[in-house]
Parts: structure tokens; sequence; C-alpha cells
């Protein structure tokens, strides 16, 4: 058991840059999600743990090892690949014990830990099967069985779940978060699709273009983005933005916007935007999830923290129901009850809930906490 | 309106498969006669081979197959031709020839589907420019270079000249097919503490056997039925069936019935051999590409 620290990790292909010097610090039994668009280079931070990808610079180590120059085999890793990798010409049963025969364990040793690991992940009917003739969701199920069977320091799952449909999807991460608090170790997960990192992880690792954006709790992750691409990346549907600058008025902080005012702070209490010199000059951007607006009735006004928009479209979700609203020329999405009822072109009135407002420097894209 | 223009369809899928179906028939009719007609002929006495009109029916004999191992009377006695020889060298330089093509062919294929070298392309193109080459265009540097280091006639040279042509070939299959296999299948296996060399034996090779069989299939019915280097470099000791069958000529003029069972004993292995591979020959016609998901 082991955790995994990364310290001002390099990766070129040629010219390409895929990971610029990342650092982070992994603890032991942790369950860390790499979270990021394609090509933001989590998979190859994670081949790179893996030790199937060279290092071009920086250091990668497992436990107290610097396991920079080591080969795959003895770091003591497992992993699951996007693609499954299963081995056609061997059955499920073959598949799944084939790291154990590597470390020669005794035949009772393998038919047993098979036996257990096959139970857990529901595949004791298939055994016998070849890879080819499964779904898609099994053959997942066996490639995930194949790193899990393993007693590995730390277990690499790269996209495992990301082909499954939906329904599948769901169980299995479930599953894996029970896997993972029941086997105890240290597991890195990379994926694309924020839902799986946010449910299952300890830790959420948000990357973009070879750098890492925020290290957080999911928690975190969500309701603290620290920059204008976490706050994008994460959270559906998207959270809204809106250019603004900042003046001080009545003695409080308000955004602005086209003739529209929102207060976000007081100026009796502390706040940062006291200390930003020239204020009124700088640009900024708001930022409000479309579930922290409400829609009010017309006779509740409130001119100082409502804003009177235009309905554009409805899209009826099932449980939620997402509003189309222009603001001006500016176009939001609120999150509301099934139960609204407007029509397009109906004029609403929208109160942005103050607690959640976020406001980013425009020009380096950081998160400014009021 | 609907109703017609389906029943319009169905008859022009009626027509088309009738025309399909006579297309069949009459290519069939051209590859398999002339095997029919060399395997009756085979079996023909002389006077039936000459009959006009030509016999469908008549006695069969296996007298042209004896005739091919053993010396007939007019050719001056008891004892045994060259046939059996003959026939042994061509399984065994054929054979040995497609063995060595196909085992460099695997892991040259191998090596250049996963490794990056210097030139590698430039090999690569010159591999299969090797097969593209008419033998014509080379048999006169190959015939001297041979006869200068003692490998004219000898069964080596020709295992040697059906292992280099046969090659290139190899490579360009196997590769295609090693291409078609995911390098994760590598990745999980170091992962789990295994070498590249296991991982080729366990997993890799299992998996393209199709790719072996189509390989193997190609390469023998190319060393099997090549002419132009056999005649050339072989005089008596390596000599094969193609260059044999036409030189059979009896003390009684052209030995049509040996003729014919000569290349019915050729053509035998080759229609076995297609039988067998058929399922992968078009994978293998198209590197592996095709027929694999």
């Amino acid at each position: 058991m082991a955790g995994v620290i990364l310290k001002n990790l390099w990766k070129k292909y040629g010219k390409v840059e895929a990971v610029k010097g990342i650092h982070l610090n992994i603890e032991d039994q942790e369950f860390v999600a790499f979270l990021g668009p394609s090509g933001c280079g989590k998979t190859s931070t994670m081949r790179m743990i893996a030790g199937l990808e060279k290092i071009t610079s920086g250091e990668i180590y497992i436990g107290d090892r610097l396991v920079n120059n080591l080969d795959p085999a003895i770091r003591n890793i497992a992993m699951a690949f996007e693609s499954y990798a299963l081995y056609p010409p061997m059955t499920v049963f073959e598949n799944i014990a084939f790291p154990l025969r590597a470390m020669k364990f005794p035949e009772n040793v393998i038919r047993e830990k098979v036996q257990r690991i096959t139970e857990i992940l529901e595949l004791t009917d298939v055994l016998n099967k070849y890879p080819k003739g499964l779904s898609g969701g099994h053959q997942q199920r066996v490639s995930l069985a194949r790193a899990l069977i393993r007693d590995a320091d730390v277990y690499l799952l790269d996209e495992p779940i990301s082909h499954l449909d939906t329904k599948m999807r769901n169980r299995m991460r479930a599953e894996l978060k029970r896997i993972h608090s029941e086997l105890g170790k240290t597991m890195i997960y990379v994926t694309h699709d924020q839902i799986e990192a946010l449910a299952m992880a300890d830790k959420v690792v948000v990357m973009n273009f070879g750098v890492i954006h925020q290290v957080g709790t999911p928690a975190d992750i969500y309701f603290k983005p620290q920059d204008l691409f976490v706050a994008d990346f994460v959270g559906e549907p998207p959270m809204n933005f809106i250019d603004c600058t900042v003046g001080l008025e009545e003695e409080s902080f308000n955004a602005c916007f086209d003739q529209f005012h929102i207060k976000i702070a007081d100026k009796t209490k502390q706040s940062v935007l006291a200390d930003i010199p020239n204020l009124e000059f700088q640009s900024f951007i708001l930022g409000i999830r479309p579930s922290n607006i409400d829609i009010i009735q017309k006779d509740q006004m409130d001119q100082g923290t409502t804003v009177e928009g235009r309905i554009f479209t409805l899209e009826p979700l099932g449980d939620s129901k997402i509003v189309h609203v222009l603001l001006g020329d500016k176009q939001l999405l609120v999150e509301t009850s099934p139960d609204f009822i407007g029509e397009s072109d109906d004029v609403i009135r929208l109160r942005f809930h103050p607690d959640h407002l976020l406001l980013f420097d425009k020009k380096s894209e950081k998160a400014i906490f009021l | 309106m609907a109703e017609r223009y389906e029943s319009i369809i169905e008859k022009q899928s009626k027509i088309s498969s009738f025309f399909r179906i006579l297309i069949l028939i009459l290519f069939l009719f051209f590859t398999i006669f002339p095997l029919l007609w060399i395997f009756l002929t085979s079996l023909k006495g002389r006077l039936d081979i000459f009959a006009l009109p030509p016999r469908f029916f008549f006695q069969p004999t296996i007298e042209n197959y004896r005739g091919l191992f053993v010396k007939t009377f007019l050719e001056g006695g008891v004892g045994q031709t060259d046939f059996g020889l003959i026939l042994a060298n061509s399984i065994i330089e054929a054979g040995l020839g497609t063995f060595f093509a196909v085992v460099l062919g695997v892991m040259a294929g191998y090596a250049c589907s996963r490794f990056n070298f210097f030139g590698k392309n430039d090999y690569l193109f010159f591999t299969l420019s090797t097969r593209m080459l008419p033998p014509v265009a080379v048999i006169i540097p190959i015939y001297i270079m041979f006869s200068r280091i003692g490998l004219s006639d000898t069964r080596s040279g020709m295992i040697l000249i059906y292992t280099m042509s046969n090659l290139g070939l190899a490579i360009w299959i196997m590769k295609g097919f090693f291409d078609s296999l995911p390098r994760q299948y590598e990745e999980a296996g170091f992962v789990d503490g295994y070498t590249r060399w296991q991982i080729f034996w366990k997993i890799l090779i299992p998996s393209v056997r199709g790719g072996i069989a189509a390989t193997l299939g190609f390469c023998f019915i190319f060393a099997w039925n090549e002419f132009t280097f056999a005649t050339i470099l072989t005089t008596r000791f390596a000599k094969t069936l193609p260059p044999r069958i036409t030189t059979s000529l009896g003390a009684a003029g052209l030995e049509w019935g040996q003729i014919a069972a000569a290349g019915f004993i050729v053509v035998v292995p080759v229609l076995i051999l297609f039988i067998l591979i058929r399922n992968y020959l078009l994978m293998g016609m198209t590197f592996g590409v095709l027929g694999r998901r």
C-alpha cells in the first residue's frame, strides 16, 4: 500500500507538451480522479505512473520509492485499460487469472481469487466464455476484474466505465466506490465525465492542456472552482458566465452589466474587492449555476437583487426544467422546478442567490473569493 | 404504388440473382473444367487421350501415375524415374522456404508494426519491391551469384530463393495483422509482469493465427508453383515439379497422360491448402484490415 507523489512532471511528444510540470500528492488509500477533456494530459500522466510512457523530466514516487526508471512490472501497480485489452484467445477465467500466473501462484489459490473477484463483479456465469462473445458491460468488468485481482500498491483505472450504457454506468459507479472502500487501496481514476469524478473520488484533479487547474474534494471543485475552466467544465447544465464590471454603490459592491446591477458583497464586510486598485476599470466575469437562479413572481419586486428577463425557450427534463432566459442580449440558463409554467417571450424576474455568486478576473481567469 | 414498386424491386432482384448465378456457373465451368480434364486425361490410356470426339467415359487406368515413378519398357528397362526425387525436392524446397519466410515474416512484421527504427518505411518498401520484380529481371545476377558460391542446383539454394522471394509479402501481411491488435495487449502484460517475448507467444501469436495461416498459404502456393527460378537455377538434384512437367518427353514423344498425372499431383496440395485456409485468404490479401473488427 502506498501513495503516489508527482514532482514537476513533464511529458513531451516531440514538440507537443502533453504534461507541463505538474505537482501532485496522492495519499495512501485515496480514490483520486483525473478529470479533464480529451487531450488534457490525464491519460499521459497515468501512463507515466504506470511506467508505460517515458518521463521527459520530473519525478514519480510510489510509496517512498522513486520509480522513474523502473519497469511497469516491478512498480506493483495494476491497470485497467479503456479499450479493455482482453486477450481474445483466452477465456474470461484465463484472462482474469493471467496476472496471477505471471506471479506463479498455485492453481488452487488462483481459482479461489478468481472466484472471489468474479462474485463481486457478477461474472461467474461467463467464466468459460471468450471475450469476443461478451457484451461491452461484461468486457469492461472482466478488464476491471483483471486489474482488481492483483494485490497491487496502486490501481490505475483508465476510463473504465466510459463505454457502458447509462444504466450500467450508474451501477458500476456505486460498485467501484464500494470496491474501493472494501479493498482500501490507492486508486487513480481517469475520466472525462465530471459526474463520475464527483460521484466517486475522494479527491478530484481537474486538468486541461497538461496543467492541473484545481485539486480538491468534489465539493470544493463544484462550489469553489478556482478558475473559469473548472467552473465551466464541472456542472451540468453548465454555469452561466456574464461579462461585467464591479462598482461600489450604496455601501455594497455591485456587478454591473447592461443596465443591470447585482449586489455581490457588502462594503462593510472585509472584501478583497476593496484592495483591488482601479476596481471600476477592471473587467470581471460573473458566474452562477443555473440551479442558483430563482424565477420570482412579478409582484415580489426587489430591485437590489433581481433582474428582468425574457424567456427564450424551455426544456422540460423531467425532474427539472431548464429555462433559457434572455437578459438583454445575453442568454442565461435557469434550472427550475418542473411545475414552472411559462412561454417563450414571457417577461420574468430572476433572483441570483447571493451566496452562490462567483467572480472571476477576466484577465487571469482566476476566481476572486468575496 | 408502393406495392408495385416493391414488386419491381423483387423482379429486379430476381433477374439480378439469375444473372449472378449464370455468371457463377460460367465462371465455375472455366475454372473447374480444365482441372477435371487434367484429372480425366491422367486416367486415360493413350488411345482414349487422342480419341475424337473426346471421351468422358472410358476404362480408367493408373498406368500414367505408375509411369511417372517407374521407368517403362520403352525408356530402357527397369528402375525408378527421377520423379520421386523431384516430388521430394518440391515438398522440401517449397515447404522449408515457406517455413523460414513465415517465421521471419512474423517476427519482422511484429517489429515493423510496433517499433520505429531508422529507415523503416524504406525497408518496408524495399521488401515488398522484391516481390514486385519479375523473376526474369533478377535471374541472371542470381544465377551468376549462385554458381560462384556453389548454390546452383542445390536444395539449400532453392530454399534461400523461396524464403527471400516470399519474405516481403509475409512481412506485409503479418504487419497488417499485428497493426490490428491494440498495443494495450502488451501494455497490460507489462503491468502484470510479463516480458514482451512472453506476451508475443502467449497472446499475440494465438491472436494472429488467421494471418499466419493466410501467409503460410500464400507463400507455399507461390513457392510450389514457382517456375522461372526453378527452371534456370536447377538441373538435376534440386529440380522441382513445375519445370519437370514441361520436360515429360518420353521415348514415345510427349507423354500427355503423364503430364496430366504430374499436373494433377501438383494441383492437389494447392487445392487442399486453399480449402483449408479459404476463410483467411481475404484477410491476408487486405493485410489484415478487412475481416477483423
